[in-house]
This record gives C-alpha cells, structure tokens and sequence, in this order.
C-alpha cells in the first residue's frame, strides 16, 4: 500500500499531464492567434519550404466542390498518392491509395475491393464539408506524393510510413520518438490508433523502450519478433530541421513530425500546436524534470 | 496557484457569504418557514364518447387531512356540468349531463403536498372499552371483506395465539406478516376479495388490503381500505389501495403490498376512505383516462401569503418571479444548469472521462428532466444505435456532409414519433414526454460517434459513450438533488461559489485520473534508464 502511494507520488512529481501541459506550455507560449500556421498543414508547408525546409510534394489542393474537376487529370497520372485533411487532427482522414486498374484505387491500408473514383471523390467532399476537422465547417483538402520509408525504420513496419516525432520547447529539442504503424493502425502513425512509440535517446539517436497503447513492448506486435535497437538515420540533420522549423514559427511548445524517405531523406510532414504525451511512455521518462529545469538535452 | 488567482477565489466566496448573511440578517426571514417544499402537480384527464343519452362520471378527489395539502385546483370540462360531493369524509367530483353526444374530456388538476407519517405501536396494546357508534361500520363484514366467513376466522384462529388476542398489537402485527408476506404480491386485474385473496395465496394492492381488513374486522378492530395515487414523476394509470386500522384512538396506516407497517409514505397520494371505485361511471362510454405527476418545488402557501404583504420579499428571488408569473419550476431549471456545468468541468479536468462534446451531458441532463433517467438514457443509447445505423446505411449514396446531417436529423424525429406511437399503443406513456429532447444535439452526436467508430473502432466510441451516458446520470442526480435546489432557488447567490470551483479547477496542476491509467507502465514498471 505505503509502495503504491510512493508510486503515484513519483508519477505526479515526473510525469507531465495534459492539466500542466495546457496551462504551463501551451497557453503561455502558443499564443492561439498563431495557431492556423501549424493547424493548417498547407499553410505550414507553405511557410517551412519558404524558409528552404524539405517538405513533400503537393500534387493538388480543393478548396470546393469546383475544384474536384481538375482532379481527374491528377488520379489519372499518379500511381500513387495521399489524401489529406489541410486541417485534420489525430491522423483522421488521411488516405494512402495506389492504381488497381480499371479506374479502382486501393486504399493501401484496407482490405476490400478497393475505391471507386467517386469513393475517392466522396472522401474529399466530406474533407472539404469539415468532417475530419472537428472545430471547422469548412475544410481544403489536398493530394501529397507518397513517401517510401527507409530502410531502418521500414524493416519495423509490414506497411505505412514512420515518423519521427520531436517535441521542442522554446526551440529546444527536449524529447524525442519514432512511431512506427502497424496492421491495427491502419498504416497511420498514430499512437492512439496503435502505431508504436519508440523512445530516442537524444545524444545519440538510439531508440530505447517500445510501447503501443500506453504497454511497454517487447517483440513486434504484428511479427512477434524481438523488436531490435536502430540508429534513426539522419538524426543530426533532423534535429537541425526541427530547429530550424521551430524558429518559423511564433511557438515554444510544439511537436514536429518528420518522415524519413527512401531517396529524400528527411522530410518534414506536419507540426503541431498540442503534442501529445505518451512520447514520456516510450521514453520512459516524465516531462516535468527537462522541462522545468532550463537544461537541455541537445 | 498565482496571487490573483487566489484573491479572486477569496472575493467570490466572501461575497457570496456576505450577500447570504445580509440577507438572513437585514430582513430577517426565517429561512425554515419560507423554504420552497417538494408540491406534486398532479393532472387527471379522463375522455368518454357520449351517444345521446345521459352521461355521468363521479371520480374521488384528493381532500385535506393533516398530512395532505391540496391547492390550485381545476376543473375542465367546458360542456359538461360540475359539482362537488361530499360524503363520509370522501370528496366526489361528479360530471352529469343528459343526452352527450361525441367525445369529452374532462380534466382535473391541482397542486398537492403530501408528508409521511409514522406511528410507533407500543407492544403491548389493551382492548379498548366499546368503539364509537362511527366506527361500528368498521367492523362490519362487507361483500369484498367477508370478515364472517369461516376460512377467514379459521386464518385468524392460526395467526394469532388464544393467549395474544387481547392485545391489538399483537393481532395487526400477526394480520401485516401474513398479508404482507405470507401472500404473494402479483399483478391481478380487477376487484379481488378478501376471501379469494385467502384462497388463491396472491394478491395485488386490493387483495392483500381487503384480507388484512377483514381479518382485523375478525379481530374486533376497526379498519378500512384507502383508495389513492402513489406520486411520481411522469404518466401512469394505476391506482393503489392500503389499509387504515383504529388503534389507540386513531387511524393507522398499514401497506401490505409494499410494506409499510403503520407507516405511510410520503409519495402516497389518499382520495378516498372506504370500499369505493376511483371511477363510477355510465356504461358503454369508452371511458378512458391517465394520470400525470411532477414534481415541484413551490413556496408553502402560508409563505407567499406573508411575503406579498411585505417589501423585503422584493429581495426573495423566486417570490418575486412568481409575482410575475415566472413559474419557480422554470427558475430552477436555469439555476441548476451551472452545476451540470460543474460536473462536466470535473469530469474531464480532474476525472479525465471522454464524452461527446463539451457541455453536451450538462444539456443532456436538462432534458432527462421530461424523460426521466432511465428512459432517457435508454433513449440517448437507442439514438445513437439508431442513427449510427442510419449513417452507416447512407455512406453508399455518398451524400453530401449537411444534407447527410439533415437526413440523420430527420429519422431521429422520426424513430422518436415512432417510440412516442409505440409507447402510446403498449401503455407505457412514460416514453411520450420526450418533446424537449435536443434532436439537434443528439444528431451532432450521432455524427461524431460514427466518425469516433471510423477512426479509431467500435470499441472507443462505445467508451466514450459510456463516459458521456456516466456523466450525464451525475449531472442529472446533482442537478435533481431537492435539497441544493431549495438552497440556490433561495440564495441564488450560491453560483458564485460555483464560479470559484470552476477557477479552481481552472488553475489545477494535478494529473488527471484517467492519467494514472493511461501511464500505469510508468508507475508500475520504476523502469527509468536516465534516472
């Protein structure tokens, strides 16, 4: 009994929640008028290729109903691509689709017989209703090349693209994880819908501990294998970009998400305002300490 | 928490106390006497079809008795003539008229307060001298309360002990086991005696009531069965009948169906003494009727009466609304809101528990109050199943995403009509008192939950239906809770310390609850390479 009150005891002095977070980060350093620049990904790819960031290619952009006709031309030449939400959240909305032939796209990450054009259109007039924007009535929605994942962290995941997500305070990395999809995730790096999370040692890019819905792991959960320690690739040059896409914008609390890709190397995917806190989990470490002592880890 | 966090806690605590004591002070109410008390509004509506001839209908009437107020009442009923009767104590509403043609209805409502009572019998309780000439029909047997039967005196012979006959307590204690337990409680239609009651070993209210008369007519005591209403809020058509026996010079209650041993709650409604029907009327009228309850709060009338005839009740709130015909009931509502606000403020800042958008359990439990609880979660859970179904059916037409909404909008309308029409046809009426239900916010649900189920699987938006459908039943509980109504209908004042709590939690740095089990690994495992 005496044990377990020690314990929550620690986890309250260690541990950052989303009470603290607010209050402490991000409402004094994330001032909401800055905002829309990371909320909506078009506009923060905007401002980060401005600044000469690596960032992926925008094939097209909706922003109504009209715009769905120049569309055709797109699907037609590309083998590949992604849809997206400019303003969507939590992965909500993202689509990963492929040619089948025919006029059909497979979603990459669902089984079935795949999409019809206008399934694929329906899809971005629900983007463009709002749906997957919670806050907003209206939404634009965009068509991004594919990225192919590296080696290293490619060998960890059947399917889906890894990121690599670094949570920076007042453009200091201080905490850092790569997260990997699975067959649960639906290919999406999302911890919440069952990506892992693997936590990076900050000096030297080494991931340590795994987790997947809040349980520290062992093996794969799709292979069963041993999951191995791996060096991100690039590790200086992504803690270079991500203090560079920091000091874009007006925020000192923010998560940034970058994508390894096989012939690109690092790219940045999206930022945001509001990071969430398992990355603590799979680094097996709390918040409180690195963020309140001033000291940085890199 | 920082310095001015603080002193404005501090600020909105000290003034809420001092406009409270100012008040109780300077204008001196007893707060005790003025307090509003629990009133049940009660509504009878009755209609028959007339078919050119004479029509009459006599029903009893809720009356005053040292436990039972009654105020506000009317009488409805345009076309046909009204009168009162008075007899033995019981108060008959009689509507007659000659040659009725078409469909009536005749309405009754009134305002009643009703207390419990409750008697200790003594153990020991000596036959009393001859009873008053009153009370010798009490001990008479009667068609339904055959206390001269043979089974009925073999029954009293085997309950009670030669030795024990003598003392009164002793026999209602026996008579109450026996009708209370020893015979089953069941439903049963119609007029069931004393002597079937005895035979079959089952009974409903009526039965168990008559048996127990009759055996206490056996015993030499003097008793009665009373006819009357269990209160409560929302539509119901049965009635209820108890027993009354006179010990130690007055008339006890006892309720053998539902187990109230000289005792009588304070829900039960009396309308008459006597082995009477609620209703008597013409035959072949289609006769058809229900009733409907609600609780209120209303100030005592003795209160309202000295509050108007002085100008300090300028400063009591509800007195002065219901000068301007704001009913106090409609006061309430609004009053209690901020603490539906209060709990969903809880519930996702210090419990952590997902719901379906922010304030949406606080309006929830606003409109629970027509539905009831338990019919208005089950409506709430049916909803969502209904309209995640309707959704699910449209992804193939591919709609547009407001007109989809309108689409899942129209058949909430219409599955609630549905379970109205439903209700309506099985009796169970409860279900119809659902005008109020926010069918706009329910629809907006309904799209968040399929979009919940998209993306992140049944199984998360069953949690967070859950999590909505628990804070909702603690908003409902807190915002019904009679006692924290009375007090901020009084001193609506109180909110400011509302406000206080909502700055508190505001400012609280603590991890929510939800937090120790979404980083349990990290407190179980110590596991902490860099530490």
């Amino acid at each position: 009994m005496l044990e377990f009150f020690r314990r929550a005891r620690r986890l309250q002095q260690e541990i950052l929640g989303i009470n603290v977070r607010n209050r402490d980060f991000v409402y004094p350093l994330n001032h909401r008028r800055y905002f829309p620049s990371v909320n909506d990904k078009l506009l923060a790819k905007q401002i980060l290729s401005e600044q000469g960031l690596p960032v992926p290619r925008t094939l097209w952009v909706g922003q109504n109903h009209a715009d769905l006709d120049s569309l055709d031309a797109v699907l037609d030449n590309t083998p590949e691509f992604v849809i997206k939400p400019a303003q969507g959240s939590g992965g909500r909305g993202i689509r990963i689709m492929e040619q089948a032939g025919e006029g059909r796209f497979l979603d990459s990450h669902a089984s079935g017989p795949g999409l019809s054009r206008e399934d694929v259109q329906a899809h971005i007039a629900d983007i463009l209703a709002g749906v997957y924007s919670l806050e907003k009535l209206t939404d634009r929605a965009y068509l991004e090349e594919r990225l192919r994942p590296d080696r290293v962290l490619g060998q960890l995941t059947p399917s889906g693209l890894p990121d690599i997500r670094v949570l920076m305070h007042r453009g200091w990395p201080v905490m850092a994880m790569a997260r990997i999809p699975t067959r649960s995730s639906g290919g999406r790096a999302n911890l919440h819908q069952g990506a892992i999370g693997l936590g990076i040692e900050m000096r030297t890019g080494q991931t340590t501990h795994a987790i997947v819905k809040n349980k520290v792991l062992k093996t794969h959960p799709d292979t069963g294998q041993a999951l191995p320690r791996v060096t991100i690739p690039y590790w200086e040059r992504i803690l270079d970009y991500s203090r560079q896409a920091a000091h874009c914008f007006n925020l000192g609390y923010l998560g940034i998400d970058v994508a390894i890709d096989q012939q690109q190397g690092p790219l940045i995917l999206e930022l945001n305002a509001r990071p969430g806190l398992s990355i603590q989990l799979a680094n097996q470490q709390g918040l409180v300490a690195k963020l309140y002592s001033g000291r940085q880890a890199a | 928490m920082r310095g001015r966090d603080k002193l404005l806690i501090i600020i909105l605590v000290g003034v809420c106390f001092a406009l409270v004591f100012y008040r109780i002070h300077m204008f001196g109410f007893s707060a005790a006497g003025l307090l509003p008390q629990r009133h049940y509004e009660l509504l009878l509506n009755m209609t028959f079809d007339g078919h050119d001839e004479k029509v009459r209908l006599r029903v009893a009437l809720p009356f005053e008795t040292d436990r039972q107020k009654v105020r506000n009442e009317f009488f409805g009923a345009p076309e046909i003539p009204f009168r009162l009767k008075h007899q033995a104590g019981n108060r008959w509403g009689v509507w007659e008229r000659d040659e009725v043609r078409g469909r009536h209805s005749v309405v009754y409502s009134s305002m009643v307060r009703t207390e419990a009572r409750r008697f200790k019998l003594p153990e020991v309780l000596p036959r009393p001298g001859p009873y008053a000439t009153e009370l010798q029909a009490a001990l008479l047997s009667a068609k339904h309360i055959q206390s001269e039967s043979k089974d009925i005196r073999n029954l009293y012979a085997s309950l009670v002990l030669p030795e024990q006959r003598d003392n009164l307590a002793a026999i209602v204690r026996a008579v109450y086991q026996h009708t209370q337990q020893t015979v089953k409680s069941v439903k049963l239609k119609g007029t069931t005696d004393a002597l079937t009651c005895l035979r079959l070993g089952e009974a409903s209210c009526g039965g168990k009531s008559r048996l127990f008369v009759a055996l206490c007519r056996t015993a030499g005591i003097p008793s009665r069965l009373v006819g009357g209403l269990i209160m409560k809020n929302g539509t119901w058509r049965s009635s209820h009948i108890w027993a009354e026996a006179w010990l130690a010079g007055r008339w006890i209650p006892f309720c053998p169906l539902n187990g109230y041993f000289a005792e009588i709650p304070a829900h039960y409604l009396t309308l008459y003494y006597g082995d009477h029907s609620l209703f008597t009327h013409t035959r072949d009228i289609n006769f058809r009727y229900f009733f409907h309850g609600k609780t209120v709060l209303a100030p005592p009338a003795e209160a309202l009466r000295d509050i108007r005839s002085q100008p300090a009740g300028l400063l009591n709130l509800w007195s002065a609304f219901e000068q301007v015909r704001i009913p106090l009931n409609l006061l309430k509502i609004i009053l209690m809101i901020p603490f539906g606000a209060l709990i969903v403020v809880l519930a996702r800042n210090v419990a952590g528990i997902p719901t379906f958008g922010t304030f949406m359990p606080a309006l929830l439990a606003v409109a629970f109050r027509d539905t009831g609880l338990l019919w208005g979660l089950i409506l709430f859970a049916s909803i969502l199943i209904f309209g995640g179904g309707v959704r699910f059916a449209l992804e193939r037409f591919q709609l547009l995403h407001t007109p989809r909404l309108a689409v899942i909008l129209t058949s909430t309308v219409l599955f609630m009509m549905g379970v109205t029409a439903l209700g309506v046809a099985t009796g169970q009426i409860l279900a119809t008192r659902v005008s109020l239900f926010p069918i706009v916010i329910l629809t907006l649900t309904v799209e968040r939950a399929a979009i919940i189920t998209e993306e992140e699987g049944l199984r998360q938006a069953g949690l967070v239906a859950l999590g909505t459908m628990l804070v909702v039943t603690v908003a409902y509980a807190l915002m019904s809770w009679e006692i924290l109504q009375v007090i901020v209908v009084t001193f609506p004042e109180t909110l400011l310390l509302v406000v206080a709590v909502f700055f508190v939690v505001g400012r609280w740095a603590g991890i929510r609850w939800s937090e120790y089990l979404r980083f349990r690994e990290f407190f179980f495992s110590g596991r902490n390479p860099h530490a």
